[in-house]
């Protein structure tokens, strides 16, 4: 039940996509393509709407106009996309009621039934999380979690990498780890979409970062 | 059938919808006033009163019309929120939701008026009768769907989870109304008497029927207004209702 | 499918567990409602024998929506549920597996604590027999309806009493055949039709609240 990878080149693209919050549009129409080996970095002032954006490429929000098309189809109700993507949110989507590895162990067997148990305390030793795998998601530091959070994008060797403020909570260390995982995802001929306050510092992941920047909507409200 | 198709299209449309019913509201509103007058009339003077219940029966010009409108409004409610989820018309939502505050209104009236009817009849304000109690049911979950529209900031969130909760609603007022009815039969029996005896009287049916009629235009008189109302705020930002509010301030 | 199923459903088994509150609470809550009832009333054997089923199923119904409240919420909460989106599982699986895993963790204790109460009330044998056949047929139907109303006030701040606003009067069926037939065994008649019906609603809502669960479940989503 692995999704399938074809020899065609599936990317992203996002056309014009407009998303109102309460009948008001957020940002100017955004477009943009990623294909593989490319990270977008989005930018834009808080409140701009980048965790908005974020959610409708997910397929959460509606938008309000445009379109989002994987493969050229859209991406509402295409397996084919959601099969092939990855989510980190601003949470970090472990139960707080699982310790790190069963977390870990769930999603491996939602991404690919049937894997290997094994993978996972390499995979938690990667990310330098061996220490915490039977410590319960709710004892673990913002940062852990975070890092667990990315050990989950591993496990679901999926191409396209959403990422909503990946670093938030993580130190030095801990984001230079991330970061070369990026640039092995990137090598691989994966993609990635971020949001990210900050620059990234990875001179390698660097020389794949289109920024995308998002300008708030220009409200113009006649007098009524 | 293109024409109906084309005439759904232009409904379809906040902006047709908006210059349709300009054009409908007068003859609504004329039309559901002379009949509503007409009944009443031929309802309060011209019908005989009842030999049982004298004159006191003459609420069922009130209250039956309301309880008829009160289920009727909840298919209305249901459909056009099978009708939005559906086809996506962003009309069905509005007129879903314009519709539920008119419906609980008539649910309440009916239940006003069936217990002022109780105290002469029943010699009771409230009865626990079949009818009463699945009224007051339905009151809940027309309750229900005003609640749970009006506690979501975003509107595509509230219209669809008010269009599922009416769907789920609809297919158990059947349920919840024949259950209250075998629950009726069990707890009270005979001990409720229904006194609108086997044949009404024609002068009593008459005004009956026509007040129903009256109250269904005004229902549509007052879903129009809703909806334009709604239909000016959802559009507020559109060219046209922008163009509609500088013609109204040139005048 | 069906393993994925049965994953799920031992998680959110394994989940109760672990938050014990999410069972304890409710079943104290059960508890304390069916002893207040006498206090309020009094301790009149008879007038406890009439009203001892309709009592125990009001409450079987107030603790039932107490639990229902927090039955997507803890998932949905750590940003669990919208991971779903992303695999082989629907959420329409990820509502049954939930819901199969609230009864037996919430339902199922108050069924086999119903003949202490039944016994409290002088419920006679026959009665709480009854009681527990309508409930075992019956609570089922509340889960589902209620994971509809569980699904719907998501992503509100305070669902609760919206919850309970929602979806009670939609419990008023299952009540009226539930608490019926204790009755009608107090007065020697037959129940199979009560029997029939609970059951009938529970397969009616077995196959059309899931599909509505999920779907609303989708659109808590967006925000």
């Amino acid at each position: 039940m692995s999704p399938t990878i074809d020899s065609t080149i599936p990317d992203l693209q996002v056309i014009n996509a407009v998303v109102t919050r309460s009948d008001l549009e957020l940002f100017e129409p955004v477009s943009f393509n990623c294909t593989r080996g490319q990270v977008i970095h989005m930018v834009g002032q808080n409140g701009v709407g980048k965790t908005t954006l974020m959610r409708s490429i997910c397929g959460f929000r509606v938008l309000h106009s445009g379109q989002i098309l994987w493969d050229n189809k859209d991406i509402e109700k295409n397996k084919n996309f959601y099969l092939n993507s990855a989510y980190l949110g601003h949470r970090d989507a472990h139960s707080p009621l699982q310790t790190a590895w069963e977390s870990l162990h769930f999603y491996q067997q939602l991404y690919t039934p049937g894997a290997n148990k094994g993978d996972i305390d390499p995979l938690l030793n990667k990310l330098d999380l061996l220490a915490q795998a039977d410590v319960s998601v709710d004892h673990l530091s913002f940062g852990q979690k975070r890092k667990l959070a990315i050990a989950r994008l591993l496990l679901s060797e999926r191409k396209l990498w959403l990422l909503d403020e990946p670093f938030s909570g993580v130190d030095r260390a801990g984001r230079e780890l991330i970061e070369n995982i990026f640039v092995q995802h990137i090598s691989s001929m994966g993609m990635i979409v971020l949001t990210n306050h900050g620059r990234l510092q990875n001179s390698q992941l660097l020389g794949c970062v289109s920024e995308l920047e998002l300008f708030q909507h220009n409200i113009m409200l006649k007098e009524l | 059938m293109n024409v109906l198709l084309k005439f759904y299209h232009r409904l379809g449309s906040p902006r047709e919808f908006y210059k349709i019913s300009s054009a409908l509201i007068p003859w609504l509103g004329w039309t559901s006033l002379i009949l509503i007058l007409l009944a009443s009339y031929l309802g309060l003077v011209v019908a005989p009163s009842d030999y049982q219940q004298g004159d006191s029966y003459r609420i069922i010009y009130v209250h039956v019309p309301s309880a008829w409108l009160s289920m009727f409004i909840y298919v209305v409610l249901a459909v056009s929120a099978a009708i939005g989820l559906i086809w996506r018309m962003k009309m069905a939502y509005v007129i879903m939701i314009c519709s539920a505050a008119p419906g609980a209104w008539f649910t309440m009236v009916a239940l006003i008026t069936g217990s002022l009817w109780g105290k002469p009849m029943w010699g009771t304000w409230w009865e626990w009768d079949a009818r009463l109690t699945s009224e007051l049911l339905l009151m809940f979950l027309y309750i229900g769907i005003i609640a749970l529209y009006n506690s979501f900031d975003e509107r595509r969130v509230a219209e669809k989870s008010t269009a599922i909760l009416a769907i789920v609603g609809v297919i158990n007022v059947p349920i919840i109304h024949y259950s209250v009815e075998w629950w009726n039969t069990l707890h009270q029996g005979s001990t409720v008497m229904r006194a609108d005896g086997p044949a009404m009287d024609v002068r009593m049916l008459w005004p009956l029927l026509i007040m129903a009629f009256g109250f269904n235009l005004y229902y549509g008189l007052t879903l129009m207004q809703r909806a334009r109302n709604q239909v000016l705020v959802q559009e507020a930002r559109s060219s046209w209702v922008q163009s509609l509010v500088t013609e109204r301030e040139q005048q | 499918m069906t393993s994925t199923l049965y994953r799920l459903f031992l998680r959110d088994c394994k989940h109760h567990l672990r938050k014990q509150s999410d069972i304890l609470n409710p079943l104290c809550f059960f508890v304390i409602i069916c002893s207040l009832f006498p206090l309020g009333l009094s301790a009149d054997r008879e007038l406890l024998n009439t009203i001892g089923g309709g009592v125990i199923w009001v409450s079987v119904l107030l603790s039932m929506m107490m639990g229902l409240n927090q039955i997507f919420r803890d998932d949905y909460e750590a940003g669990v549920l919208e991971q779903f989106l992303f695999t082989h599982t629907t959420l329409t699986q990820v509502a049954l597996a939930k819901i199969a895993a609230f009864w037996c963790l919430s339902a199922l204790p108050m069924i086999i604590l119903a003949p202490v109460m039944g016994t409290a009330y002088h419920l006679n044998g026959d009665q709480i027999l009854v009681l527990m056949m309508g409930l075992t047929l019956g609570t089922p139907t509340l889960a589902l309806l209620g994971s509809i109303g569980a699904a719907l006030t998501l992503n509100l701040k305070n669902g609760g009493v919206l919850l309970a606003i929602l979806i009670l009067p939609l419990f008023a069926p299952v009540l009226i055949f539930g608490a019926g037939m204790v009755s009608a065994v107090g007065m020697g008649l037959p129940v199979n039709a009560q029997l029939s019906l609970l059951g009938a609603l529970m397969f009616g809502s077995l196959s059309l609240a899931p599909f509505a669960t999920s779907f609303a479940l989708k659109n808590s989503l967006d925000y």
